[in-house]
């Protein structure tokens, strides 16, 4: 009988309990009464609570300072809010929601954006990757013509094949219809893209192609990878597995399994451009790749097999005979200030460099001292901060013809977050220049004349901005 | 997309300064269009393939299926106006067909409509004439549409936006809304709204209720806390919208969550508060856990001509797929299943 009334008791002071202590959370602190919002606020409340109340209902420190110092009258005389003491230690603040300046809106499409900048363009970029098809020959990829194959559907009126490859449209790349089915072919750069199917009308994941992904919206996108290596392991016929395991994937002994051929095993696989190592598990021993020459000590003696994809650049630096060494540090290598040790090299100093395209930012070493590029008029920053600017294989080149005169003409935008700092062009043959590689996407952007923000002159498109001048737009495909 | 954390952008569109009567009805389909749907008048794909009107499928057509993307949760059409290729807002609050002042500059100016607002935008307004829109299978003819500055956004989404287009280009079809395949199909109603093409499977409805279509938007009667409330579905809102306004008894039903300041293309700003709503359901159909944002309404209201207590924005439309049938004005709504209880 104890017992049962103990829990009665319980049960019946439970949900009280966190009445009580529902109040006096901020995170329930507010409510609506006759279209103002009105906040319960406990004097008593911790540190963390004041900075989640802060933080939920947009309250300035000024604001939280006089609250809990109970300044009321500050409140009251200062701020949109009105301040009423209650009981216990409590505040009651209040305000109209509205609209704040400004005229009201008439209609307004309400979009939830993260920050107030635009969104990056869509991550689709992956270190490494092969392909996990169910199906036997439903994807192919071939000096760069990749094609889709989508077995049956022969009563499909059409079909559609989109992808991150189009930007999901879902007009522009018609399949063909075969005796089996549906194909289309386009060429594709290597790499990771995603896809979808579109059937009549309706969206479908490839039914054969289990890599797939979360397209966010209740549904899978389907993942394919476009090679741009192939491993391959002569021999061996009688190993059970073999794996490749590599810088690319953190060594991961399990991850990428071999598939055996007539001769051997081989892994047709997408590798970012850059520099990787790596080495082939055959029944558990660790083995170089017998058909790859080049080998590299990680610096505590192990021996690993070298893949270097894309395209080389040489950084030169002439002169400085006399230094010691040169070392090349930038952005690429994370700044790391001894590891890429340049030759000597006729009159100066070079090192090969295998890239990947982009933007990046370096310095030279020479004895201890950090200097810019002598040779390369593109920088980057400004004062003891400047660096030199490289865009390597760039994709656009800002143009701005004329302005002879002008002693600096910058291009800014939202790639460089409108900096007035950079990046500064540079004058050649009558125009001003700065090449960069941008990602696909949209971009605003301006230039600036000896301090005098222009439109680009000779840009069709470009948007209203909040000053009522005007900002370039391009789209980068 | 994750939207967790996201904070809301007030933007502009502002449409409401249009007079709502303005446009041509739009004439949907070329008659000179009888070619047989084949499915085969295709082109060979490539990666740069220009686009293919593919005429054979209008006039004819009864129905048309129409894949649906996303962008954030807003609603896009990929569609090819005048030539022009990119993507269109389903806006089912708009009430005309609204083109994006960076494509489409060469429209004849109209001083009066100028869009103040809370986006600080304060670029003219003007109007021009559309000669052809192609949405996948669908060709529309003869549109009028107004022009105007939509560049914010492009940017708040990274994706190029044509426009925004309001239900009136589909005056003459029964609009199905499936958020969850992301799809919305199209059946061409004879005069009286009956569809002339039946699919062989039509579900059933959860719920079918007459509606109010004014200016070709669609009003429809909600409860919350037993109070009957005017809401127009606006999928140009991402969130619901409720005023805050409304009657304690009503809003006291939405758990406030937070509040925020939002800032427009321009320096203005306006305040909402964010909450959950406990209690709301449309006819015997009860929606849970719906988000929904609080704020003034009372400038809308005057722009519609009509009393809105508040806007179902795609939040809503996830939860189901629904029929809209402007010539029976009425609507019918299929949960999906997670929803059905």
């Amino acid at each position: 009988m104890k017992k049962k009334l103990r829990f009665f008791f319980l049960a019946v002071s439970l949900p009280f309990a966190s009445v009580v202590l529902g109040q006096h959370a901020p995170e329930k602190a507010g409510s609506i009464e006759d279209g103002k919002l009105v906040l319960k606020i406990s004097l008593q409340w911790s540190v963390q609570q004041k900075t989640i109340l802060a933080e939920l209902y947009d309250l300035d420190s000024l604001l939280i300072s006089a609250i809990f110092t109970n300044n009321l009258s500050y409140i009251n005389d200062s701020t949109d809010w009105t301040a009423i003491p209650g009981r216990q230690g409590m505040i009651f603040l209040s305000k109209p929601i509205g609209i704040q300046t400004g005229a009201p809106p008439d209609r307004g499409i309400f979009l939830e954006v993260p920050h107030e900048a635009p969104l990056p363009p869509p991550v689709i970029y992956a270190t490494y990757g092969a392909n996990d098809f169910s199906g036997k020959n439903t994807f192919s990829y071939r000096e760069g013509l990749a094609c889709f194959v989508l077995p049956g559907y022969e009563s499909a009126k059409s079909v559609f094949l989109s992808g991150s490859f189009n930007q999901w449209s879902t007009m522009q790349l018609p399949m063909i219809k075969t005796d089996t089915g549906w194909t289309a072919c386009l060429v594709l750069p290597p790499g990771k893209h995603m896809y979808k199917y579109i059937v009549d009308g309706r969206w479908m994941s490839d039914p054969n192609n289990r890599k797939r992904e979360n397209d966010g919206h209740r549904g899978h996108n389907s993942v394919v990878f476009c090679y741009n290596h192939i491993f391959s392991l002569d021999g061996y016929e009688r190993a059970r597995r073999v794996i490749v395991a590599g810088s690319f994937n953190g060594w991961n002994i399990r991850e990428l399994e071999m598939e055996k051929t007539a001769s051997g095993w081989q892994l047709p696989m997408y590798l970012r451009e850059g520099t990787h190592t790596y080495k082939f598990i055959v029944d558990r021993n660790w083995i170089t790749d017998p058909a790859n020459p080049i080998t590299r000590d990680d610096g505590m003696g192990n021996i690993n097999s070298v893949i270097e994809i894309g395209d080389t650049h040489v950084f030169r630096l002439r002169r400085f005979a006399n230094a010691e060494r040169v070392i090349l540090s930038g952005s690429f290598n994370a700044w790391n200030t001894g590891e890429l040790v340049m030759e000597r090299y006729e009159d100066g100093w070079r090192l090969p460099y295998v890239l990947a395209a982009g933007n990046y930012e370096y310095k030279f070493i020479v004895g201890g001292h950090w200097i810019t590029d002598p040779a390369n008029p593109f920088t980057a920053g400004s004062g003891d901060r400047t660096n030199s600017f490289l865009a390597f294989k760039p994709n656009h080149v800002f143009l701005l013809e004329g302005f002879e005169d002008a002693e600096s003409v910058i291009v800014s935008g939202n790639f460089n977050g409108w900096s007035i700092n950079d990046y500064k062009m540079v004058f050649r043959d009558g125009e001003w220049i700065f090449p960069i590689h941008l990602h696909p996407g949209r971009y605003s952007y301006k230039f600036i004349v000896d301090g005098q923000w222009i439109l680009d002159p000779v840009n069709p498109l470009w948007e209203n901005n909040e000053f009522g001048t005007g900002n370039s737009v391009i789209w980068i495909d | 997309m994750a939207v967790m954390n996201y904070i809301m952008v007030f933007l502009l569109l502002v449409v409401s300064g249009i007079p709502t009567q303005h446009h041509k009805n739009p004439e949907t389909l070329n008659p000179d269009n009888r070619n047989a749907v084949t499915g085969n008048g295709i082109v060979n794909p490539a990666s740069d393939i220009v686009f293919d009107l593919r005429p054979e499928a209008n006039k004819n057509s009864l129905s048309f299926t129409i894949p649906l993307k996303r962008a954030g949760k807003l609603i896009l059409m990929e569609a090819v106006v005048d030539g022009i290729s990119g993507n269109i807002i389903l806006d089912t609050g708009s009430t005309s067909l609204v083109l994006n002042s960076i494509y489409f500059r060469h429209g004849r100016q109209q001083r009066s409509l100028v869009a103040g607002g809370v986006t600080g935008n304060t670029g003219v307004i003007s109007r021009s004439h559309i000669e052809h829109i192609t949405i996948s299978d669908l060709l529309l003819h003869n549109l009028e549409a107004d022009i105007t500055d939509l560049g914010h956004i492009e940017t708040a989404r990274n994706i190029r936006v044509l426009g925004f287009a309001g239900l009136c280009i589909f005056r003459d079809f029964e609009i199905v809304i499936d958020l969850h395949s992301s799809v919305m199909e199209l059946y061409r109603l004879d005069n009286r709204g009956n569809r002339l093409f039946e699919p062989r499977q039509k579900g059933v409805l959860d719920i079918e209720l007459p509606v109010i279509i004014e200016s070709d938007i669609v009003f429809v009667d909600a409860y919350i806390n037993n109070r009957k409330l005017t809401f127009c579905l606006d999928t140009g809102a991402e969130s619901n919208v409720l005023s805050i306004h409304l009657p304690n008894r009503v809003v006291n039903t939405v758990n406030i969550t937070r509040r925020a300041n939002l800032r427009g293309a321009g320096a203005q700003q306006v305040e909402v508060l964010y909450g959950i709503m406990t209690d709301f359901s449309i006819g015997k159909l009860k929606f849970d856990g719906m988000n929904t944002i609080l704020t003034n309404l009372n400038a809308m209201n005057q722009s519609y001509g009509t009393r809105i207590d508040g806007m179902l924005g795609c939040d809503f439309l996830e939860k189901g797929i629904f029929y809209i049938n402007m010539k029976k004005k009425n609507l019918g709504i299929k949960l999906i299943k997670e929803e059905r209880k």
